[in-house]
């Protein structure tokens, strides 16, 4: 029995289901960056805006990366629905820090995935999220480098805060 | 026809050829692709998830349940719920150290 289902399908089903929420939840960061793009194209914070529409893009892909490695290897990945996402900020540094949160859980996910895939010798899911636990380094030093800006220049105008921050 | 999952006499599942499988849900019979596999263990997952199972328990204590591409219908009363979700659950689970080597 397990050779007919394996001949079907390259990863563990139970990795699938987590592959599933992890598509769930990048669809739920992007949404979340293009509210707070929007909070921030509001009040003409250009840097800001453009880093969090580019975010929102890259959880997009990200998403579509999990969703066509699903399919790729034989399994069924599901078009999640998006739950409510939070339009009220109270500052811009408020967002950069809900931001670094919002990457570290899709950071800790990521790893949970991972300890499962190799706990079930499912090696094709371990090698396919090596990228992702390296990309994801890489946004919680942005986001956290971003958040020393708003501590560095403490007291200074938003608009002055905005034009420090990188867009790349 | 090779039976590859008999977990109960009443519902189990077999494979007809690579691609092909039936499930036998009582006196029914159902013609079932992989893909349309994958989605009924996804269906009944979700349906018997502790909060799900909760709210069939706390009303009607029964499912109607849409699978093989919404061509069949499915009434589960809980019991039978739960034991279809236990064949596909067994049915996919597989053993990677017996398959790799």
């Amino acid at each position: 029995m397990n050779t007919i289902i394996r001949k079907q399908i390259s990863i563990h089903p139970e990795v699938m289901d987590l592959l599933n929420k992890q598509i769930a939840m990048e669809m739920h960061a992007s949404a979340a960056y293009l509210a707070m793009a929007s909070w921030c194209d509001q009040r003409e914070l250009l840097n800001s805006k453009e880093l969090f529409y580019k975010q929102a893009e890259e959880e997009r892909e990200h998403a579509m990366k999990f969703f066509t490695f699903i399919n790729d290897n034989g399994g069924a990945a599901i078009s999640p629905s998006i739950d409510s996402v939070n339009n009220d900020f109270e500052s811009l540094k408020a967002i950069y820090e809900k931001s670094l949160d919002q990457e570290i859980a899709v950071s800790d996910s990521i790893k949970k995935i991972f300890k499962k895939a190799r706990t079930e010798d499912d090696f094709v899911t371990e090698v396919f999220l090596q990228w992702f636990i390296t990309e994801q380094a890489e946004e919680e030093d942005k986001f956290r480098s971003i958040i020393d800006i708003f501590d560095l220049m403490e007291g200074m105008p938003l608009k002055m805060i905005d034009e420090r921050i990188p867009t790349e | 026809m090779k039976t590859v999952c008999n977990s109960s006499a009443d519902i189990h599942i077999e494979m007809e050829t690579f691609c092909r499988f039936q499930l036998y849900f009582y006196e029914k019979t159902i013609p079932l692709t992989f893909p349309q596999l994958l989605q009924l263990r996804q269906q009944l997952l979700q349906l018997t998830s502790p909060n799900n199972l909760y709210r069939i328990i706390e009303n009607e204590n029964c499912a109607l349940l849409f699978v093989a591409d919404k061509k069949e219908l499915l009434f589960l009363e809980v019991p039978s719920l739960i034991a279809l979700k236990e064949e596909l659950l067994f049915f996919f689970s597989f053993d990677t150290n017996n398959i790799l080597i």
